[in-house]
């Protein structure tokens, strides 16, 4: 067939393929994400955890800050459904407050790490040679670079110590999943099929997106729902390095942080806040099982 | 059932997790045994390592320092100076003070005699001499500016020094707590003794306490050993050997106190309740750490648009509720205060009359002030401006930003928007020291002869070097540098009470509460009397004994 | 491919150059000097003391002429003199890269030896009870801080039942084999767990992916059996991925864990820098984040070579 077409028309023919076959794809991946009713149910629920939390001004009982230093520490009772902590704030409002920083802080880095780190990675990895050592080279350099002094720099000049974490740990976790394409990539595309779409002279940017990207999906996916836990875990390190998002704004974080040195006489101190991380992680890891489901071209 | 699945197992784990903490009584924790047989070690679990030995660079408290290189004089479990190397404290009474016709005064130290370096060599005023020239010629020492006022010196014999000061000062018995061995660094320039690594980290670490140094494994433990020649006597010190093992997260700390493995060891306030090991007891050791908040009054980096009238200053004392933050946020272990000096010290005023709890007081006093909510936001204002300001926390301080909070929920109930903006270490003390912040919350230690002059004099180059306040009261100026020439206990005592009292009515400054530390002891210690000074709990280490 | 290492490990000095401007601005643009630490002790200082500090450690110069003064020193091999301890920056790392190593290399090879093991049975039998149990857990494991756990750890073994030891590498005096097991159990503990976790997860999904492909399939149609089918053939290919994370962690052994050492009182790297960093020691920081950089820089080549081997279809231009 090569030898009657011109290479232009192969190309174009090729490409008009791809795109019919991507339209097809998109509702058989919706289907087939469908189908995984835990994704579903995991996706309903962060979906309702993260609008309380958005909320939370309106439908919270108390204000976050509303201190009573003569309830300090309560346990769950009908007034304070969560208990109160150690400045006698209600545990409920803060959990909601709280989540929406340590939500934005999970989901922004694994939006932006696994982007990132996607589009840098698959580029490394699929052009090679000068790009890759280039991108990589970066890589390594943004690896080297230590968070902790350049939180120290960035919220001594922003007003908003919350938005500084956002934005480091945002900007501070595409390296791996770079790395991790990157390998991947590396492999996947001496593969037949990448080799006979090169030589049918498709758009490169679609042979990555159509043959090689769902080849490694399943990587890209663990990197993120690893990234979510990962940046809410390490908002609650910085927490106790007291480079944290301070006080009296609450973070699930810094809330199990508070909540350290009594976890053995108040256990609910530390109960609650560990369970929204726990949810939160479980959700985020169901719907990357469904779309781990949804996206691989083998099922 | 997948669901079903994955969420039996999870919460199955998750149980075992928990109940793994919360299951099941507590063994008996017996206190620390000796490692090997008959000797007598004591555990220390201490919050941080050191930098240096050296008790003169280290820009830490020596407490750790003190029991190998002893000085001239400590200070006790009474607040009190007593002398160490000094066989007494010069004053006018003995005749070791006297006034020259020129205004100075000289003061003469008699030494014990027999006083042996752990290396045998024999302690002399040589070693004071060379001691007095260090601390002149090394800038980092952190109070140098006080042995700069020793103008001459003298070594008038073997066991005798003479010094010459300026003028008269309170604090002159309270300087050369540590010696610095002649026959050791005398061969060095003082900037290489500042880096002797022999010195400042172990093997040469030498001097005349009951200890000798033994090891320093860095980033987590020293052992100090007993000084088989200590000059009170053979039988001094009772204990064979200190372990002070660095454990700096508090609730690590707590645990490792809790396990029964350290005789002693520093808690927090919030945990004192929590803690009832058997063989173990806590006491609460007055300190000199007294507890406030300061307003910045300063034209160029402070508020003075808010704080420069005293009854807004006065308002916000009266706002913020001292007993809850006193009786709930530290659990009745510390005392509320209404003064810089605290019990521990005789010159603390109990008299003193300060503004108190009064929330309506201090609404009328903000409304005769001239602060109204005009434009209905629910904060105060006044020409234009908003009642707002930012206390500066440092990071990691929990207690201290633990208070800030409730004081910012108690003046939001005024009306006064209160903000927060957290620093880390080195950020902040840079923004302290340049008067760039607008409020913050203090925790300084009362020197042992209580002189205020450095904290609250007008900042004139001279005096007042450590006001970054922006405090200046004439009255005040002249009450504390008299007080720091008087000599006379009585006189004294008038004068800094009267000190209190205006810093009580000027209200730069919002005295919280005097802390008692406390620190977990072993019910096998003997002879343990803590001392709340900079100089630290160690001062008689050499009559501890483990029973 | 030898040429391609020689290539690679030239690149690395203007690399290791830039990585160290980039990291001193950083450090310098953070408010606050070394001489903060001179407040520590809560008392009094005289301000023509902290100046006299600032100008003893040559901190009072502008920044690009405290660069030039570290590079060229750096050059000849001299890291500097700690501004905290006035000791060379270089003996405080040494001192600490035993036990820094011990702690770290161990618990790398504990979760190396349990991760990857874990992920590849974890998606041979999916859906297995095991695979539910090894899913639950490192969920949970994700969703732990590790200061949390650690602490919770100590309150267990040490506090309630004394089985195990606070603090530190090993009873002071007493030392052995046992003792010292016993000290690094804990935190050797607490840093695994994480690993485990990540990397199992990583293991599986491409064990996974590998498992569907065609040439697996064929392998197994062909009548190989299932064991050589997994060892030989998936478990190589599937590896890259762990290999990417696994090397770019082994890189950061040697940067120590930070909060692991403060709460088990462990005298590695980690904690070393947080002390540098709140005292800003400029040369002690900049001696272990270089180190740190020619780390990640010399095990991403590492991991360059490795995927070679694990795929020989890889190509080094």
């Amino acid at each position: 067939m090569s030898e009657t077409v011109s290479s232009n028309q192969a190309q174009s023919l090729a490409a008009e393929g791809i795109a019919v076959q991507l339209r097809s794809n998109k509702k058989i991946m919706w289907e087939k994400f469908l189908q995984h009713k835990l994704a579903v149910v995991a996706s309903i629920f962060l979906l309702l955890l993260a609008t309380l939390c958005f909320l939370a001004p309106v439908i919270a009982p108390y204000e976050f800050d509303a201190i009573d230093l003569y309830n300090i520490r309560s346990a769950p009772s009908m007034k304070h459904l969560l208990g109160t902590d150690a400045l006698g704030r209600d545990l409920l409002t803060r959990l909601l407050f709280g989540g929406r920083i340590s939500i934005t802080i999970g989901l922004t880095a694994a939006l932006l790490g696994s982007f990132v780190g996607t589009v840098i990675g698959s580029s490394a990895g699929y052009f090679g040679g000068r790009i890759d050592n280039l991108l990589m080279r970066f890589t390594d350099l943004a690896y080297s670079i230590p968070t902790l002094p350049l939180i120290i720099v960035i919220s001594s000049y922003s007003n908003t110590q919350a938005f500084g974490i956002v934005v480091i740990i945002g900007l501070f976790s595409w390296m791996q999943t770079a790395r991790v394409v990157r390998g991947a990539i590396l492999s996947v595309k001496e593969n037949e099929y990448v080799t006979a779409a090169r030589a049918l002279g498709a758009k490169d940017r679609l042979i990555i997106l159509r043959h090689v990207l769902p080849n490694i999906s399943n990587s890209i996916i663990v990197g993120a729902t690893l990234g979510v836990g990962n940046a809410i875990i390490t908002e609650s390190s910085l927490s106790f390095l007291g480079l944290g998002v301070s006080p009296p704004t609450p973070t699930w974080g810094n809330m199990l942080m508070d909540s350290q040195a009594t976890m053995a006489s108040q256990p609910w101190l530390t109960v609650f806040p560990g369970m929204a991380i726990l949810l939160t992680v479980l959700c985020v890891n169901f719907i990357g099982d469904g779309l781990q489901d949804a996206l691989d071209p083998t099922l | 059932m997948k669901t079903w699945k994955i969420a039996f197992t999870t919460v199955l784990l998750l149980t075992c997790v928990f109940g793994m903490v919360f299951a099941g009584g507590q063994k008996d924790a017996g206190a620390a045994q000796s490692a090997d047989g008959g000797k007598k070690i004591l555990y220390i679990a201490y919050d941080r390592e050191l930098d240096l030995f050296n008790p003169f660079t280290s820009q830490m408290l020596c407490d750790l320092q003190h029991n190998v290189s002893e000085g001239l004089i400590i200070t006790n479990d009474k607040n009190e100076f007593i002398p160490v190397l000094a066989k007494e404290i010069p004053t006018f009474e003995n005749g070791g003070v006297v006034k020259n016709a020129d205004g100075t005064y000289d003061m003469t130290w008699h030494l014990h005699e027999g006083v042996m370096w752990h290396d045998g060599v024999e302690f002399t005023a040589e070693d004071v001499q060379f001691t007095l020239d260090f601390v002149h010629n090394t800038p980092q020492v952190y109070n140098q500016s006080e042995y700069n006022k020793i103008i001459k010196s003298e070594v008038i014999d073997k066991y005798t020094i003479k010094f010459t000061w300026d003028d008269l000062y309170t604090f002159y018995p309270g300087i050369f707590e540590a010696m610095l061995p002649k026959h050791v660094l005398g061969h060095l320039s003082w900037e290489e003794i500042a880096r002797y690594e022999p010195y400042n980290r172990g093997p040469e670490f030498i001097g005349t306490g009951p200890f000798m140094f033994k090891e320093w494994k860095s980033g987590e433990y020293i052992r100090i050993v007993r000084n088989p020649n200590y000059w009170r006597g053979p039988q001094y010190p009772l204990i064979d050997e200190m372990v002070w093992q660095f454990i700096p997260d508090q609730t690590a700390r707590f645990n490792a106190m809790k396990s029964g493995a350290y005789h002693i060891g520093q808690i927090e306030a919030t945990q004192v309740k929590n803690f009832n090991t058997k063989g173990l007891h806590v006491e609460m050791i007055p300190s000199n750490v007294f507890y406030h908040i300061d307003l910045n009054v300063t034209k160029e980096g402070g508020r003075p648009e808010l704080f420069s009238d005293v009854r807004v200053r006065r308002a916000l004392y009266s706002a913020i509720d001292r007993k809850a933050i006193v009786d709930q946020l530290l659990e009745g272990t510390v005392q509320i205060a209404n003064s810089p000096i605290p019990p521990t010290s005789a010159y603390h005023n109990p008299n003193i009359k300060a503004a108190q709890y009064n929330p309506e007081e201090a609404k009328r006093l903000l409304a005769e002030a001239g602060w109204r909510d005009t434009n209905g936001d629910g904060i105060l204002d006044k020409d234009g401006v908003k009642f707002s300001f930012t206390f500066m926390n440092r990071s990691g301080r929990a207690d201290r930003i633990a208070i800030a909070q409730v004081v910012q929920a108690q003046l939001k109930a005024l009306g006064i928007e209160v903000l927060m903006k957290e620093y880390e270490a080195a950020a902040w003390s840079e923004r302290w020291r340049n008067s760039q912040w607008d409020a913050q919350v203090g925790g300084w230690f009362m020197s042992s002869d209580a002189s205020l002059t450095n904290y609250y004099h007008t900042r004139d180059g001279k005096n007042g070097s450590n006001n970054f306040t922006g405090m200046g009261n004439p009255e005040l100026d002249q009450l504390m540098l008299k007080a720091d020439k008087t000599l006379d206990f009585n006189e004294r005592k008038a004068l800094l009470d009267r000190a209190q009292q205006i810093l009580a009515d000027e209200v730069v400054s919002m005295y919280l509460y005097y802390r008692d530390s406390p620190w977990v002891v072993s019910d096998s210690l003997v002879n343990f009397r803590g001392s709340g000074t900079n100089l630290g709990n160690w001062w008689n280490a050499y009559e501890w004994d483990l029973k | 491919m030898l040429k391609y290492v020689i290539r690679r490990t030239l690149q690395m000095i203007p690399l290791l150059f830039a990585i160290s401007v980039v990291i001193f601005s950083i450090i310098q643009a953070a408010p606050g000097g070394p001489e903060g630490t001179l407040l520590d002790r809560g008392m009094f200082v005289d301000p023509a003391a902290i100046d006299a500090y600032r100008a003893r450690l040559g901190v009072d110069q502008p920044v690009y002429i405290q660069y030039f003064k570290w590079v060229g020193a750096m050059l000849t091999g001299d890291m500097g003199i700690s501004f905290q301890t006035q000791r060379p920056v270089l003996m405080m790392i040494l001192e600490r890269m035993p036990d820094t190593l011990r702690l770290m290399g161990l618990s790398f090879i504990v979760a190396a030896i349990i991760a990857i093991p874990l992920g590849v049975f974890s998606a041979v039998k999916q859906y297995s009870t095991f695979d539910f149990l090894a899913t639950g857990a490192s969920f949970i494991a994700i969703a732990m801080p590790v200061f949390w756990f650690g602490l919770m750890m100590q309150y267990f073994f040490s506090v309630k039942l004394q089985w195990l030891p606070v603090a530190g590498t090993m009873t002071v005096g007493v030392g052995g084999f046992m003792d010292k097991l016993k000290h690094i159990l804990m935190p050797a503990t607490v840093l695994s767990l994480h690993s485990i976790a990540g990397w199992s997860r990583y293991m599986r999904s491409s064990m996974l992916g590998v498992l569907n492909q065609d040439y697996i399939r064929t392998a197994h149609s062909k009548g190989l059996e299932k064991r050589t089918v997994i060892s030989v053939h998936a478990v190589k290919n599937a590896s890259i991925p762990v290999v990417s994370v696994m090397t770019l962690d082994i890189a950061r052994l040697f940067s120590g864990a930070v909060i692991t050492e403060t709460i088990f009182g462990w005298p590695g790297i980690g904690r070393m820098f947080i002390q540098a960093m709140h005292a800003r020691d400029y040369p002690l920081l900049m001696g272990i984040m270089m180190m740190g950089s020619t780390m990640v820089v010399v095990f991403n080549l590492i991991a360059d070579v490795i995927y070679g081997w694990l795929d020989p279809r890889i190509s080094y231009e």
